[in-house]
C-alpha cells in the first residue's frame, strides 16, 4: 500500500471533511480577530439592580463585565460601592483572571443593605496587560 | 446468456460493495486510533488551566503560527508513525490535515464537555482555546499507531494465554494502573475542582459519555487489541462500563489521597469531582489495558 500513493474513495471524503474542518476554524479566528481588532480592553461592568436577591446572608447583586476592547485583559478587577449615607461605604471586590476581547463574565456582589436603598457605583478599577 | 450476465453484474456490484464497506471500516479504525491517541496523549494538557487562558489570550497570528508548527510536526510524524498504515508523502500529507482536524474536534468535545467552551462566550476566545489543544491532540493522534499496536504483536500472545478470570484481573489491574498513570498527573492540580464547580447536569452526562466513548475507542475501534481472551467482562460494552466504574473508584481515590476532596463534603461536590477526574483515569485506564 506504501508505493501506491492513490486514495480511496472513503480517504478522499475523510479528507475533505478534515480540510473543511481546518478551513472552518481557520476562517472563524480570521473572522473573529477582524471583528474585535487590536484595541486596547475596555471593561464594562453592569449592575442588575432590578435582580437583587435577598437572603439571610445579605443582598445578592447580578453583575455582568465585559471587556469590548479586542485584547484580552488579566487579573480585572471590579470594585462596587455602596452609599447609604449613615455609614462608611460599603465595598464588594471581584477579580476576574481572564477577560478577552469580546468575553462576557457574571458575578454575584454581596452587601449588607440592600443596594437599591443606596447610591451605589461599580466599575473596573485595574487590569493587566497579559 | 442473460443469465450469465445478470450472475456477473451481481458479482461486480457485491465485490464493489465489499471494496467500498472495507474502505469505510478502515477509515473507521484510522480514525478511531487517531481520537484513541489524541485522547491519550493530549489529555494532561486539555485539563492545564494556562492552556485555557494562553488559547484565549494568544493573538491571532501566534495561533496561526502555532497551528503551522502542528501541521509540519505532524507530517513528520505521519511518515515515521501515523495512525494510517501508508506512509507515501501524499498519504503523509493527509494523515497532518486529519489530525489536525481530529484535534480540533476532540479539543471542543473535550472543552465544551468541561464547560470551558460555552455558548455564551464569544467565538474569539472559544477558537483560541480549541486551535491551541488541537496540536498536541493531534501530535497524539499521529504517534497512535506507534505506541498501542506493539501490543498485538509482542504482548498479545501472552496475554491470550490467561484464562478468562485471569483476563478479567488482568485488565482491572491495568485499568486501575493506567487511571492511575494519567490520573496522578491531574488530581492533585485545582482544575478538577475549578472544572467541577462550573458543570451543570449535561456536562456531567457529556464527560460520562465521553469517558465512555473514548475508552470503547481506545481498546476496541481502534483495532489494536486483538488478543483479549473470552469471558465474562471482555464483551466491549460490559468491558467499557466495567472500566469506567473502575476508573470512577480510581478517581474517587486520588481525589482523597490529595486532599482534594473529604468525605465531609457534600455529596453532589464528591460526585461532580470524581466525574471529572474518571475522564481523563479512564483513557489512562483504556490505554494501559492495551499496553500493560
Amino acid at each position: 500500500m506504501s508505493a501506491s500513493s492513490e486514495r480511496t474513495t472513503a480517504e478522499r471524503i475523510t479528507l475533505l471533511a478534515s480540510l473543511l474542518i481546518l478551513v472552518g476554524i481557520l476562517a472563524l479566528a480570521t473572522w473573529a480577530n477582524m471583528r474585535t481588532g487590536d484595541a486596547p480592553p475596555t471593561i464594562q461592568v453592569e449592575a442588575h439592580l432590578e435582580d437583587v436577591r435577598e437572603t439571610d446572608s445579605g443582598f445578592y447583586l447580578p453583575i455582568t463585565i465585559t471587556n469590548t476592547g479586542g485584547l484580552t485583559a488579566q487579573d480585572v478587577t471590579v470594585t462596587g460601592e455602596l452609599d447609604t449615607g449613615e455609614e462608611q461605604p460599603e465595598t464588594a471586590d471581584i477579580t476576574i483572571t481572564f477577560l478577552a476581547g469580546g468575553e462576557e463574565e457574571s458575578a454575584e456582589m454581596v452587601f449588607t443593605t440592600d443596594p437599591n436603598d443606596g447610591e451605589f457605583t461599580v466599575g473596573a478599577t485595574s487590569y493587566l496587560n497579559p | 446468456m442473460p443469465a450469465v450476465l445478470m450472475c456477473e453484474d451481481l458479482a461486480i456490484s457485491r465485490w464493489g460493495n465489499d471494496s467500498v464497506s472495507e474502505q469505510w471500516s478502515d477509515e473507521l479504525t484510522a480514525f478511531s486510533r487517531a481520537f484513541a491517541g489524541a485522547a491519550v496523549f493530549g489529555i494532561p494538557l486539555v485539563f492545564t488551566m494556562e492552556m485555557w487562558w494562553i488559547g484565549k489570550s494568544l493573538p491571532p497570528m501566534y495561533l496561526f503560527a502555532v497551528f503551522v508548527i502542528g501541521f509540519a510536526a505532524n507530517l513528520g510524524l505521519a511518515h515515521v508513525a501515523g495512525f494510517r498504515d501508508e506512509h507515501s508523502l501524499a498519504m503523509s500529507i493527509d494523515q497532518a490535515v486529519d489530525a489536525l482536524a481530529v484535534g480540533v474536534l476532540s479539543a471542543t468535545f473535550l472543552l465544551f464537555g468541561m464547560n470551558q467552551l460555552r455558548f455564551t462566550d464569544g467565538i474569539e476566545q472559544g477558537v483560541g482555546m480549541v486551535m491551541l489543544l488541537a496540536v498536541p491532540l493531534s501530535l497524539g493522534a499521529s504517534v497512535a499507531r506507534q505506541v498501542f499496536s506493539g501490543r498485538t504483536n509482542s504482548q498479545g500472545e501472552g496475554t491470550s494465554d490467561l484464562s478468562a478470570w485471569q483476563g478479567v484481573w488482568a485488565d482491572v489491574g491495568a485499568t486501575a494502573i493506567g487511571g492511575v498513570f494519567i490520573g496522578m498527573s491531574i488530581a492533585p492540580t485545582g482544575e478538577v475542582e475549578m472544572i467541577a464547580a462550573g458543570l451543570r447536569w449535561w456536562h456531567l452526562l457529556t464527560l460520562i459519555g465521553l469517558s465512555l466513548v473514548l475508552s470503547y475507542l481506545i481498546v476496541f475501534a481502534s483495532g489494536f487489541d486483538e488478543a483479549s481472551p473470552p469471558g465474562p467482562f471482555q464483551h466491549p460494552l460490559s468491558e467499557t462500563m466495567l472500566s469506567f466504574l473502575i476508573s470512577l473508584g480510581v478517581a474517587l481515590i486520588m481525589l482523597l489521597v490529595f486532599e482534594r476532596i473529604s468525605l465531609e463534603d457534600p455529596a453532589s461536590e464528591i460526585f461532580r469531582q470524581t466525574i471529572v477526574l474518571a475522564l481523563p483515569a479512564s483513557i489512562g485506564g483504556a490505554g494501559g489495558r492495551l499496553v500493560i
